[in-house]
């Protein structure tokens, strides 16, 4: 099974949250799916973003697929240890560790 | 020469007035307005109660503007629902009807002695803010008001001589019409409707202002006083616009109802309110008070014949804000307490009302939504004791709903305490001078803020898996934070790192004794 790969970039805020939960929900789509999301291009990400992770890894958990994030900026990385996500979501230093661990 | 000492000494009468009745409402405010409130808030929505206390203040206070100012602070604060501030403002405009009573009686003996006795006292007692000398306050403004009244009765009794004053009068006195608009106009000066009546008394003792005419200028300030209400108010939102729009509406369907009777009275020839008063009320004074007290009865009818639908009209004008919509539960109810099972489902959803407003609050800490929501969570708290006393008393509380109970009443107090942090760290995020420790401080509020979210959706949909995730991303902070302390020990503004990160760590942990409690809540039984 092939993972699929996500990348989003900018500002992950309330106001790009919502498509970008489309988006995971549509690659999470089939049952079983590996999902690895490289946030390199990715500058800020706000509360209503990173719940799109917790969403997106509850959901993977679920049906028995798996998630991984890589490439985090520092201040993305800040958020992510804040948040507690990070615990939650593994976190790869960049996508060749994530894609390692996924398969 | 004798019509101008007249005119001195109507307008020094009238400054006289004017400072005694302030005086009185300002002291009277200061001397009972707490103990109004808490009269007030006492009524426990009993009507025989609610006219009582209303009448009270507004005979006390001889203000319904400062009445409606304590009522919307009341309303506000929850502590009086607005289905009872409407009847209380009205039975308070009835209570106003006292002074004009009072003016209309003989009290010179009286006014006399107590500005004597108040004014020695207050010359010799010259302990500031003491309850004595407020009541010498209180006695001094009154007697000043009616010796106002006095002076204005013989200045105009000077003017009765002159003809240009007689010939003005007379045409007021005269023409319906005119004496409505000068009533209403005179009272948008005075801003309150008895001091107008009372003024108007002294033209009508002597003749110069004939009862008809003057009592269309009563009615005319009626009218006067609710658009002044409806002026000072034009800028209020929410329950204070409510209120003020609410004086507005009453006095002008008194008025409709009282002008009504009038040309009835003209057409059918039956006593309905002129004839009727001079019938039952002997001399002007009396006849104008009963005038008054009229416009204030025929505002309460209306009130009573059409209480709901000026409810409606007034909360489709003037919605009530979000924060004081925030404050009011929409699914607890007291009757609702005899069926615990029922009950406990509404206080957990009224609970949710909480939890999704803690990361908005985060977000933009709002004081009125802050003040809203620590009255809903009291609120529940008190409902969920009535549950307990109520199963106290049928002992038909099975096991599992004292559980489910005491484990809502434990939540309750943990989301009123965690909306407090999150209402402060908001606060302190919004101090954070531009740089590193705003940039920290942002980085904390988006952090938490998810975190918030998620308990929220565990909270709405308390399913294992969620609960359990909720639990674990709000584990101990201590290390990230120290880091962050340890990166930031060369800031400037050290007091307030310290004190975001720490509003921070007691947030995420209560977020973490929230979520152990959600767990317990589905634990099978």
């Amino acid at each position: 099974m092939t993972e699929t790969i996500l990348m989003p970039a900018g500002r992950l805020d309330t106001a790009a949250a919502p498509a970008f939960e489309r988006e995971m929900i549509a690659a999470t789509a089939a049952g079983g799916s590996r999902l690895l999301i490289d946030l390199a291009n990715l500058a800020y990400v706000s509360s209503a973003g990173l719940r799109v992770f917790l969403v997106a890894a509850k959901r993977l958990r679920a049906e028995g697929g798996r998630i991984a994030l890589c490439g985090l900026q520092p201040q993305v990385a800040e958020v992510f240890d804040i948040s507690g996500f990070a615990a939650i979501v593994p976190v790869y230093a960049d996508r060749q560790a994530a894609l390692a661990a996924l398969r | 020469m004798t019509a101008l000492l007249g005119v001195a000494w109507f307008f020094g009468g009238l400054g006289l007035f004017f400072t005694g009745i302030r005086n009185l409402s300002a002291t009277m405010l200061q001397l009972g307005g707490r103990s109004l409130r808490k009269a007030i808030g006492l009524h426990g929505g009993n009507p025989g109660l609610v006219a009582l206390s209303g009448t009270v203040a507004g005979a006390l206070l001889q203000s319904t503007n400062g009445i409606t100012f304590i009522l919307v602070s009341m309303v506000s604060a929850g502590l009086v629902p607005m289905v009872t501030a409407m009847p209380m403002l009205l039975w308070a405009n009835l209570g106003t009807s006292a002074l004009v009573i009072l003016a209309s009686i003989d009290l010179r003996l009286v006014s006399m002695a107590l500005m004597g006795v108040s004014g020695i006292w207050l010359f010799l007692d010259r302990k500031a803010g003491t309850t004595r000398r407020q009541v010498m306050e209180a006695a001094l403004a009154l007697a000043m008001l009616f010796l106002g009244l006095e002076l204005m009765h013989a200045g105009t009794s000077e003017l009765g001589s002159g003809a240009a004053a007689a010939e003005v009068l007379g045409i007021v006195g005269g023409s319906p019409p005119i004496a409505f608009v000068v009533g209403l106009a005179v009272t948008l000066f005075t801003q309150s409707s008895s001091a107008t009546t009372i003024i108007a008394v002294s033209p009508s003792q002597i003749g110069l202002l004939p009862f008809p005419g003057a009592a269309l200028v009563v009615i005319g300030a009626s009218l006067g006083s609710g658009f002044s209400a409806m002026l000072m108010g034009a800028s209020a939102r929410g329950s204070q616009r409510q209120l003020v729009l609410f004086q507005g509406l009453t006095k002008l369907i008194g008025v409709v109802v009282l002008i009504a009777l009038i040309v009835l009275e003209d057409l059918t020839g039956w006593p309905l309110l002129i004839a009727g008063v001079r019938a039952v009320a002997e001399g002007p004074g009396r006849q104008l008070a009963f005038i008054y007290l009229a416009c204030q009865v025929a505002a309460l009818a209306g009130y009573f014949v059409l209480a709901r639908p000026i409810r409606r009209l007034l909360t489709a004008v003037a919605p009530p804000l979000p924060a004081e919509s925030l404050a009011v539960p929409q699914f607890i109810y007291d009757a609702a307490v005899g069926d615990a099972d029922i009950a406990l489902t509404l206080a957990e959803k009224e609970q949710a009302r909480v939890s999704g407003q803690l990361a908005l609050t985060l977000e933009d800490p709002d004081p009125a939504t802050a003040s809203g929501i620590e009255r809903l969570t009291l609120e529940i708290d008190r409902f969920l004791s009535n549950i307990a006393v109520s199963a106290e008393d049928t002992a038909a509380l099975p096991r599992t709903e004292i559980d489910r109970l005491v484990n809502l009443r434990a939540r309750n107090e943990v989301l009123r305490l965690l909306h407090d942090t999150v209402f402060q760290l908001g606060l302190a995020r919004g101090k954070m001078p531009p740089g590193e420790t705003a940039a920290l401080a942002d980085a904390l509020t988006q952090g938490l803020g998810a975190v918030l979210m998620c308990a929220d959706d565990a909270a709405r949909e308390p399913e294992a898996e969620t609960i359990e995730l909720v639990r674990q991303i709000s584990s101990d902070r201590s290390t990230v934070v120290d880091a962050m302390r340890r990166r930031l020990v060369k800031a400037a503004n050290q007091e307030s790192v310290y004190r975001t990160t720490s509003l921070f760590e007691r947030a995420v942990w209560l977020v973490q004794r929230y979520a152990v409690l959600l767990q317990a809540a589905l634990r099978p039984l």
